[in-house]
């Protein structure tokens, strides 16, 4: 099915490359980063299949930015060109529906472009747009989505979005091109669980959080970072469990920060004497020393 | 002209791609010490982009009439348990380096400091091909597992891997 030159990408990966030969018993090689690498069929998507003599008539948008999950809208001007190629990429599992409008609601306020992309899919739809860098334009999108990756039909989820300039990120594209592109926030579809949610006990805040380090960080990523990096992350965690108590109107939160060289602690009870939540009131206490010695204080919300 | 918080980050994320350099010489070490110079070499290489990055930070840095203060550098992990180990560790770092870009770029959009937001776009891109070739990288090793003979080639092929100073 697949044949040299396919652009392909992983069936449960982000990788993407280009196939260079078949190979016997139901495997094709690729060539994803510089590396060729051996996949069986099953394993891959075909995202686009490029007529050889068309290979070289235009510049190509990339594959994929790279991005695992993305739902993405780009732009390209070619140098001394006044017009814009818009790319369309879907790496979601989900077929979406487009509406792209210009500046709604304004007499220039028109469709540019409606269509169905499925998943694994980019469209390029060229030469008909002004530049969207500088000119302070606004854009709107509408996404429906109409069916998740087993092509079992939704019901239709709409975004709206308008994107600014500030919001497009910058892709160097081969021969000096630049892509400018905007993140789609891709349409979550809840998985259909055959379970009870068990998510509105886990979601609600902890009275009691584990500040140690090998609680909260993974012991691969805990290996090579920083010290200083640690504590960084301990106070973040500090800081979002106790905006989660004080949001959920809970009344005390217990914070165990172990003994160490006694930084963590302070952190947290400088954070709690500078207090952002005024005028609600956050007192620390020593937490119960038979249980947590000397290393976990109660932080009482008024 | 940066806010005062925004040169704090910069100085942080600029000791933090120091760290990065002396992670994978820590690394590229352990490499040499199984006598797989291919591996080795490929790490040295990635010490000197980051030591790329440091130093494109710490113009950025001056550009934006900051300064830059050494921090004292934590001592990198000096054993592995084998490669595997090491591209999991390279993994996890830099999936923290780019945690920490974007809040550096979270930062720079809250305080509508466009310049800065522009100058970290470059940082973006690298830190997503950086976690990709790494990604790349344990599959095929995981793909080799214990075949001596693919071992040989990819340490033949890392080694000729070269620092080309990247554009812009
Ligand atoms: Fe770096």
């Amino acid at each position: 099915m697949f044949q040299a030159g396919d652009i392909v990408r992983e069936l449960h990966g982000t990788g993407s490359g280009t196939v260079t030969r078949i190979l016997p018993g139901n495997r094709v090689a690729v060539l994803m980063d510089g590396w060729e690498m051996d996949y069986a069929l099953a394993e891959l998507v075909l995202v686009n299949r490029v007529a050889p003599n068309k290979a070289t008539e235009l510049p190509s948008a990339p594959e994929s930015l790279g991005l695992s999950e993305e739902l993405c809208l780009g732009f390209s001007q070619a140098p001394n060109s006044e017009h814009c190629d818009l790319f369309v990429f879907n790496n979601t599992a989900n077929s979406v529906f487009i509406h792209l409008l210009i500046q709604p609601g304004t007499p220039d306020g028109r469709s540019v472009f409606r269509d169905l992309i499925k998943p694994a899919e980019k469209k390029r739809i060229h030469n008909f747009l002004p530049p969207v860098q500088g000119t302070g334009e606004a854009w709107c999108f509408q996404v429906v989505v109409l069916s998740n990756g087993k092509e079992e039909a939704i019901p239709p989820f709409q975004i709206t979005k308008r994107f600014r300039p500030k919001d497009y990120n910058k892709y160097n594209l081969p021969g000096g091109e630049v892509l400018w592109y905007a993140m789609l926030e891709p349409p979550v579809i809840a998985p259909v669980s055959e379970q009870p949610p068990q998510e509105l006990v886990t979601l609600r805040p902890s009275q009691v959080v584990d500040l140690h380090h090998d609680q909260i960080i993974d012991a691969a990523t805990l290996a090579i970072m920083r010290e200083e990096d640690i504590l960084r992350q301990q106070v973040e965690h500090f800081k979002q469990q106790l905006d989660r108590a004080v949001v959920a109107g809970m009344d005390q939160i217990t914070f165990i920060h172990g003994i160490g060289n006694g930084t963590l602690q302070q952190r947290i009870l400088d954070f709690i004497h500078e207090n952002p939540y005024q005028p609600t009131s956050l007192t620390a206490q020593p937490a119960n020393e038979r249980i947590y010695g000397q290393g976990a204080v109660v932080i009482l919300i008024g | 002209m940066a806010s005062e918080k925004m040169l704090q980050l910069l100085n942080d994320q600029f000791n933090r791609e120091l760290y990065s350099v002396n992670l994978y010489l820590s690394m590229a070490s352990y490499c040499l010490s199984e006598d797989l110079d291919g591996f080795a070499n490929f790490y040295r290489v990635q010490a000197q982009e980051e030591t790329f990055h440091a130093m494109k930070q710490f113009d950025y840095i001056h550009q934006v009439e900051g300064k830059v203060t050494m921090q004292a550098l934590s001592q990198p992990p000096a054993e592995f348990s084998g490669l595997t180990d090491l591209f999991e560790k390279t993994i996890a770092h830099e999936k923290e380096v780019s945690r920490s870009i974007n809040e550096l770029v979270q930062q720079a959009l809250s305080e509508s400091d466009f310049a800065t937001h522009t100058f970290l776009q470059w940082f973006i891109t690298e830190q997503v091909e950086e976690e990709s070739t790494m990604h790349t990288l344990l599959k095929k090793l995981k793909m080799i597992g214990d075949n001596q003979s693919a071992l040989y080639l990819m340490n033949e092929e890392l080694g000729r891997r070269t620092f080309t100073a990247p554009a812009a």
